[in-house]
């Protein structure tokens, strides 16, 4: 299917370059799903390797292949191969590259596996310090006690 | 990593209300975030219609549809059926067709109940109440007692919390025609108004609660009410579009009546244009109006054969309406839906909820869903003694009445409920995708 897309529309190619150094080749149609790449088309037409210097080579990789491969059946079994940390990364990814299709999948993804989670666990998985006062964090805690029953381990 | 805010601002818009009550205690800046106005904004305009079920043993509990409860693949462990309905094509005037369709009787399996604590939110409700009606997020409730005056509070199903109104001039329940509240989140007031039948007229008194500016608002009389007397349970989600919605016993072009809250004034709504006659609307039972989809909706059974679903595409606009979808009656696979029909809302992806007799347990009552695209019927089974429920399509919130409305202390006092145990209702959830 992606190569009966590529002879319709332009067989050109383009070059992508992580920030490791990884070059890839894509098609034109699947770099402009990425909105932040059709920006720098549309500012110099000629160009042939774009500079993506926020993305890892692994991460591009498996943003190139979500583009060409997306659908329902596919997004819903797309995050279940990744760990917390690789979405975020591919999140950050999607979001620099502005690709709005796998920014609602991953942000779907991320925001299922926290949902039934303790604040600690959420705190560790993005990273934050509890910057609230015990008196502060107390106090919240117990006007919806009933809201932290029932959470999943950690 | 650190997360730019606007990236977890859209996390954040993606989780069920319990875990948005959770983030206030995460660090400042979640807390923040879900404390701001425009993520509020948000999150409202997005997040799914609820069920909000109150129990007579004066339970009230919040049933997420966010949340995936269950989901019905896997087998083993007794059964039970849904069911396909047949389905007639809007509009379809070859009944013919319809025969070949047959009814096909889908056996699903059950899980056993699975006391997962999280997924229902009670609270006890210290007495008798009737649930009115739920708005943007809040809920009201009357007090049910015949002999004194009408008691309304407003309540916050999912956090607990319940606020006193001042009582209403008048009326013992038998009085009561009608009552319906509308919440407006942008001037952070609500009004309820409630329609009396005295010495044979209707007697419309309103309630404004106090706008930020100050001044002290409270329950009175309006004028220029309709003399069409309400129906009885006619409306099942009254309040859209800053208005509320009810039918009436008039003439048809009186049939629809709805209470402008920013005027506080009263106008008819056109019927269909295919509501010709008096002779067509007397062949109708068990109309009701409610909210589809975020338009003004019809519903009613023809003849006693068709369960018909109209919805007005275009507020206001008579050439709008357009039948959404219909049921054969007889394709409700046993259940008898109680009420003449009368649903009891739909939820955002427009599926159906009504209550029918229980078939396994006689004196029980069932929650059964059903989606016009699949023609599915799917039962949510509320087992034990639980014969007398009231149930409201809400949509959940995670702020506190106290941030929602402009409280005054002379008029209002906020309650906080003691919380109930989860699952004490016996719930037996088949939550299936439709529920969603």
């Amino acid at each position: 299917m992606a190569e009966e897309k590529s002879q319709a529309s332009s067989s050109k190619m383009l070059t992508l370059k992580a920030s490791d150094g990884v070059l890839f080749e894509v098609e034109l149609n699947i770099a402009k799903e990425m909105k932040t790449v059709q920006a720098y088309i549309d500012d110099c037409e000629d160009i042939e390797t774009i500079p993506i210097p926020n993305v890892l080579g692994k991460h591009l990789a498996i943003v190139i292949e979500y583009i060409k491969k997306t659908n329902e059946e596919y997004d819903a079994e797309f995050e279940k191969q990744w760990n917390m940390d690789d979405l975020q990364l591919l999140l950050l990814a999607a979001n620099y590259l502005n690709i709005s299709g796998l920014q609602e999948c991953l942000c779907k993804a991320i925001a299922k596996r926290i949902e039934n989670k303790s604040p600690e666990y959420v705190r560790k998985v993005f990273n934050i310090e509890n910057d609230h006062s015990p008196e502060e964090e107390a106090k919240l805690r117990k006007e919806y006690k009933w809201a932290f029953e029932g959470v999943d381990k950690d | 990593m650190d997360i730019p805010i606007h990236v977890l601002f859209d996390i954040m818009l993606k989780l069920p209300a319990v875990s948005l009550v959770r983030c206030y205690s995460v660090c400042s800046k979640f807390k923040s975030i879900v404390s701001d106005y425009s993520f509020q904004l948000s999150y409202f305009s997005k997040a799914p219609i609820s069920i909000v079920v109150l129990s007579d043993r004066h339970r009230i509990t919040c049933i997420d549809s966010s949340q995936n409860l269950n989901p019905i693949h896997s087998s083993d462990h007794g059964s039970s059926s849904s069911c396909m309905a047949m389905r007639l094509q809007p509009n379809s005037n070859n009944t013919s067709d319809s025969s070949s369709k047959r009814i096909k009787t889908i056996h699903h399996h059950h899980h056993h109940q699975q006391p997962s604590s999280s997924k229902f939110v009670s609270f006890h409700i210290h007495k008798r109440m009737n649930l009115i009606n739920s708005s943007n997020g809040l809920l009201c409730l009357r007090g049910s007692n015949p002999h004194s005056q009408s008691h309304y509070y407003i309540c916050n199903p999912l956090l607990g919390e319940l606020l006193n109104i001042p009582p209403a001039p008048s009326a013992p329940d038998r009085n009561l025609c009608f009552s319906a509240f509308g919440f407006d989140p942008k001037t952070k007031t609500f009004k309820i108004l409630q329609l009396v039948s005295k010495s044979n007229k209707l007697v419309a008194e309103l309630y404004q609660s106090p706008p930020h500016s100050g001044g002290v608002k409270t329950w009175s009389v309006i004028s220029d009410v309709p003399s069409a007397k309400p129906k009885p349970n006619s409306s099942f989600d009254p309040s859209l579009n800053d208005a509320l919605h009810w039918v009436t016993d008039g003439a048809i072009s009186e049939l629809i009546y709805s209470f402008d809250l920013n005027s506080n004034k009263f106008k008819s709504i056109p019927c269909p244009s295919h509501f010709v006659d008096d002779e067509y609307v007397s062949n109708i039972s068990g109309m009701s109006v409610g909210v589809l989809k975020g338009c003004l909706c019809l519903c009613y059974v023809v003849e006693g054969k068709r369960f018909e679903t109209w919805s007005m595409d275009k507020y206001g606009v008579k050439e709008s309406w357009r039948m959404a979808f219909s049921i054969d009656i007889k394709s409700y696979c046993g259940w008898s839906p109680q009420d003449k029909h009368r649903p009891i809302g739909f939820n955002t992806c427009g599926d159906m909820w009504l209550m029918a007799d229980s078939i396994s347990q006689s004196s029980s009552q069932c929650l059964v869903s059903f989606s016009p695209e699949t023609g599915v019927f799917r039962h949510i089974d509320i087992g034990g003694n639980a014969s007398n429920i009231q149930v409201i399509p809400q949509v959940l919130s995670y702020v506190s009445i106290k941030h929602m409305v402009n409280i005054r202390r002379k008029q209002h006092q906020l309650q906080k409920l003691s919380s109930a145990q989860n699952y004490a209702l016996g719930f037996n959830l088949f939550v299936l995708e439709n529920f969603r």
